[in-house]
């Protein structure tokens, strides 16, 4: 099924596209230039936070912490693997690419840790910097039950990233 | 935040890693993650560059417009607050319609509209979120992307036999954080709302009133 969905996201855009009159080549090429600047911004903040996840994962700190909190996700079959990537999804983007990154070198993209993670990267988002961009856009400081409400999402994800891998796939 | 983030992890690491013997693994790891960023990098830039190519294509022929129709009897019901047919609502709806097809570079822009157009509608916010601010913030803090775009890019790059099998998967995890963050903001706006409800009945009985609650602390979010 995945594989028809790319090919009709791909495809099917151009045909519309080249239906309404869009010079869909000459559009592509501009999105791409500005796909690669946004790539390129995001390098620096890449090349810092896989220094510390690098040097997090060696260190031993995190089979340590893995340990620790095994009892608790052990319970709902979430992999030992994926705590980093749960604890630093919310607040990096680039981080959790990172860690996720390595969680596939490590344990190969279609173990069990693999896919959970891969999932749970899928299904949330960078929370907290959504929150600080939009509020912060409209001089809003008081939140409310937003945070509250957006972890309790991620929170939700998280357990259902292991539910799913472990029932559907 | 990331300031604080950034230099706890690599001071952890440091002294966890000296003190349990693993100072030789760390060395190598700080001097190995310059080219570990290259890799990623590698990987990344390609396949934003070209699915911010087709997206381009999606944006300019208005798919979004046309997506947006379909979208707001659903916005209506999560969000029955917001001015029908107003530019809240419309902007709502395209950046819903906007992160459905992984238009990052166009949700946030239409989501930052969204979020002024119902500063505006709403009138005397005084620096507090209104409710459809909060629940629109969580709809963005889901991730709703039909097709995670980066992911399966890394995921096929680090060999996966089938990148796209986690997609049913995804979509299903994502409705039900997406549900649980609603349900949690429709539990958690309960006692505004009867603030709001007691304020409308009160409000019956005289200006005065009136004047006396809205120097209270939750009453503001009554319009």
């Amino acid at each position: 099924m995945g594989n028809y969905i790319v090919i009709i996201s791909a495809a099917g855009i151009v045909l519309f596209g080249l239906i309404k009159r869009v010079p869909v080549f000459d559009t592509f090429i501009e999105g791409a230039l500005e796909g690669l600047q946004s790539a390129l911004k995001i390098m620096p903040a890449l090349t810092a936070l896989t220094l510390c996840v690098s040097m997090i994962k060696a260190s031993g700190c995190l089979d340590a912490a893995g340990q620790a909190l095994a009892p608790i996700i052990g319970a709902v079959n979430i992999p030992t693997e994926t705590v980093p990537l749960m604890l630093i999804r919310p607040v990096s983007g680039s981080g959790a690419l990172t860690v996720i990154q390595n969680i596939f070198k490590t344990t190969g993209p279609d173990s069990y840790a693999g896919r959970v993670a891969s999932v749970m990267m899928g299904s949330t988002e960078t929370t907290f910097y959504t929150i600080a961009v939009y509020f912060g856009s409209v001089g809003i400081k008081k939140t409310g039950y937003t945070v509250p409400a957006a972890l309790t999402a991620d929170l939700t994800g998280m357990i259902f990233a292991a539910l799913t891998v472990t029932f559907f796939m | 935040m990331m300031n604080y983030i950034f230099a706890g992890l690599v001071i952890i690491a440091a002294i966890w890693g000296v003190c349990s013997g693993n100072s030789s693994e760390v060395a190598t790891a700080v001097l190995e993650s310059g080219s570990g960023t290259v890799n990623l990098m590698l990987t990344v830039v390609g396949a934003m560059s070209l699915w911010n190519g087709i997206m381009a294509i999606a944006e300019k022929s208005k798919l979004t417009e046309y997506a947006t129709g379909l979208l707001r009897p659903v916005i209506r019901l999560i969000m029955p607050n917001l001015k029908k047919g107003g530019d809240a609502e419309k902007y709502v709806c395209m950046n819903v319609v906007s992160n459905l097809l992984g238009l990052g570079n166009a949700a946030t822009p239409l989501g930052l509209k969204a979020m002024s157009a119902m500063s505006r509608e709403h009138g005397d916010l005084r620096g507090r979120a209104s409710p459809e601010m909060m629940t629109f913030v969580v709809i963005n803090t889901a991730s709703l992307q039909l097709l995670p775009t980066m992911l399966l890019t890394i995921r096929s790059e680090a060999g996966s036999s089938d990148p796209m099998g986690i997609i049913p998967c995804v979509w299903m995890t994502s409705v039900a954080a997406l549900t649980a963050g609603l349900l949690m903001c429709f539990i958690l706006g309960v006692p505004q709302k009867l603030v709001q409800k007691e304020r409308r009945t009160r409000g019956k009985y005289g200006k005065l009133h009136r004047n006396n609650l809205s120097g209270g602390d939750s009453a503001v979010w009554a319009d």
